[in-house]
């Protein structure tokens, strides 16, 4: 959560995913001066400047699958997008078809948004028997 | 019908069977795993987000790459038989009986294992009134139509209850371009994992009301709205705080429950895990019977269901080939603050014991003790919607000398001086 104070002040509150302890961070950058509190372990501390720099994520999802013994291949983001791209990432996704069969760990789509991550595949899909 | 032997017998092809039949097999002896659906891997196949395996694989993987690995991991050892669903158990014969498309058979074995999973508690049972109307699912259910079957349920939904996978099904709705209303939670704090809560609710700004429930659902066929309340430190509805909101879907995640039909009146259970009473050999009161993962009680760590899966065909397999195996010695006992607790009893087998529990209450921090013996410091926050595991280190657990000893407490001291 962010809120921009004035132009040059943003204040944070964070919880740290990275490990289960989840510690409430407090960020607070003003002039390009950033101010972390709250962190346990510098991992946290990492974590807080990613989530102020540029948020990153995995994203999972399906997409559509032609002649295969499923109608839906799930995929993941083989590295972190960053989350500003996620709802572009999900219109591409909405809008491919992919021809059975596919193997876990395939390609699907090669260096998405520029983003240096790939789509691959997280299933095995067989062709339709028909 | 078909008669047949076989050493271990698996029940369920989800991630605590697969990891049975690939531990007992590794043993040699003749393993055949029994699932009921068309294809084996249980709800790893619809958990399509990333979470699982981290401390099995050391990565992070979907539902459906988990499996893949375990299936790798087990590469023709056993034989797996899908389409074909365990019907009941003869104790005394050490029979199990299936059926299929090919028929009943009776199988004769050396052990079993049974990791039947659990089901979805159903929305009726939390007697909120209103018509009977169509719209409203479960998670799984929605998280298998949308997963596996392409289909959307509605175009406006709420979800109760923001357990684990009421939080993953919000995000998931909300991704596929479903409005997403909130996440409704009667307790004052998020249930799942604070990941999933950062992950899924605040990185879609998805609302998340504590302390409220719905009162009333509304509609005519099909559902139109729910009236959500505030509710007091009690759980009563406050007067004056209720508030309509127009939805099509009502997703409904308020728990799971332990599956085990076919242990019914044989074996004995433990009423708060829900599921059969074990010892650290996963071994249920029956000798023969053995018994891994949401069966047992509910995991949210498919790696901790994986574990017992490892005990449990480890042991069958011990038995099938005609080991003695040890008895239960020491019985664990619930203490303050300890909720679900597997296992049960010791039975002195093995030195270090896995342990799986949950605390009752959320708490700033405190010590796991058993009987008196301190076994694990928690300097941060513990909560009900977390299994805490640790490793008991039997040998050293110290007990007053001379006194015969057949039952001990595990507690959960808490920390008042952190709060
Ligand atoms: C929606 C959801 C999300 C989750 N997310 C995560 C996560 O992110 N990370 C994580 O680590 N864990 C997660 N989990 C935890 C999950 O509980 C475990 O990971 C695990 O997969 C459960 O395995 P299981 O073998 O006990 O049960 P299941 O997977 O339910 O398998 C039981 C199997 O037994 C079969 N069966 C039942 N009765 C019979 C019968 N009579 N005869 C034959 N077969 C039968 C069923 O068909 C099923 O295939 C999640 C769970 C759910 C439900
Ligand atoms: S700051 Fe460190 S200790 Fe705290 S949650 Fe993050 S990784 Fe864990």
């Amino acid at each position: 959560m962010k809120t921009e104070l004035r132009d040059d002040v943003v204040e944070m509150d964070l919880i740290c995913v990275v490990c289960p302890i989840g510690c409430s961070i407090k960020l607070r950058a003003k002039d390009g001066k950033v101010e972390i509190v709250g962190n346990r372990c510098p991992k946290g501390y990492e974590y807080a400047m990613d989530e102020y720099r540029d948020p990153k994520r995995i994203l999972t999802t399906n997409v559509r699958v032609l002649n295969g013994d499923h109608e839906l291949l799930s995929v993941k983001t083989d590295s972190p997008i960053p989350k500003r791209l996620i709802w572009e990432m999900m219109r591409i996704l909405k809008n491919i078809r992919i021809e059975a069969p596919k193997e876990v760990g395939e390609i699907i789509l090669e260096n998405v948004l520029n983003t240096g991550a790939n789509i691959v595949s997280t299933r095995r899909i067989m062709r339709r028997k028909s | 019908m078909k008669k047949e032997k076989v050493d271990v017998l698996v029940v369920g092809g989800g991630a605590g069977g697969i990891a049975g039949a690939i531990s007992a097999s590794r043993y040699g002896v003749k393993t055949l795993l029994i699932e009921r659906e068309d294809r084996v891997g249980g709800v790893l196949n619809q958990c399509i987000h990333n979470g699982f395996g981290v401390l099995v694989y050391g990565e992070e993987l979907t539902g459906p790459e988990f499996l893949f690995k375990l299936l790798e991991e087990s590469k023709g050892d056993f034989e797996v038989r899908s389409g074909e669903t365990v019907l009941r158990i003869l104790k005394d014969e050490k029979v199990v009986i299936t059926v299929s498309k090919r028929g009943i058979t009776c199988y004769e074995v050396g052990a079993l294992v049974v990791a039947t999973g659990a089901r979805e508690r159903p929305f009726s049972t939390l007697m909120i009134p209103g018509p009977r109307v169509s719209g409203i699912y479960t998670a799984g259910v929605v998280q298998k139509m949308v997963n596996i079957y392409n289909r959307l349920p509605g175009k406006k939904a709420m979800v109760l209850g923001s357990g684990d996978i009421g939080l993953i099904m919000a995000r998931r709705l909300k991704l596929e371009g479903v409005d997403v209303l909130g996440v409704i939670e009667i307790k004052d704090e998020v249930g799942g994992s604070l990941r999933n809560f950062v992950q899924c609710l605040r990185d879609f700004e998805i609302p998340l009301l504590t302390k409220h429930t719905i009162s009333k659902v509304h509609g005519n066929g099909r559902i139109k709205g729910v009236t959500v309340v505030e509710v007091d430190e009690n759980f009563k509805p406050i007067d004056g705080s209720g508030k309509f909101f127009e939805i099509d879907t009502l997703v409904v995640s308020v728990g799971l429950i332990p599956q085990n039909q076919i242990l019914e009146g044989l074996v004995e259970f433990d009423p708060i895990n829900g599921g059969p009473v074990v010892d650290d050999l996963q071994r249920t009161n029956i000798e023969w019977i053995f018994s891994a993962g949401n069966s047992i009680a509910i995991h949210d760590l498919v790696d901790f269901v994986y574990e017992e899966g490892v005990v449990a065909g480890r042991n069958a397999a011990r038995l099938a080939l005609g080991e003695r195996l040890p008895r239960r010695k020491l019985k664990l006992v619930r203490g303050k603050n300890i909720g679900v607790m597997v296992p049960n009893y010791l039975t002195g087998d093995e030195n270090r014991v896995k342990m799986y529990m949950r605390v009752r209450k959320t708490m700033e921090g405190g010590e796991l003790r058993v009987q008196g013996g301190r076994v694990r410091k928690y300097n941060f926050k513990v909560r009900p919607g977390q299994m805490l595991d640790v490793v008991l280190d039997v040998g050293r657990l110290s007990f007053p000398t001379g006194e015969r000893i057949e039952s001990c407490e595990v507690e959960f001291h808490e920390d008042r001086a952190s709060r």
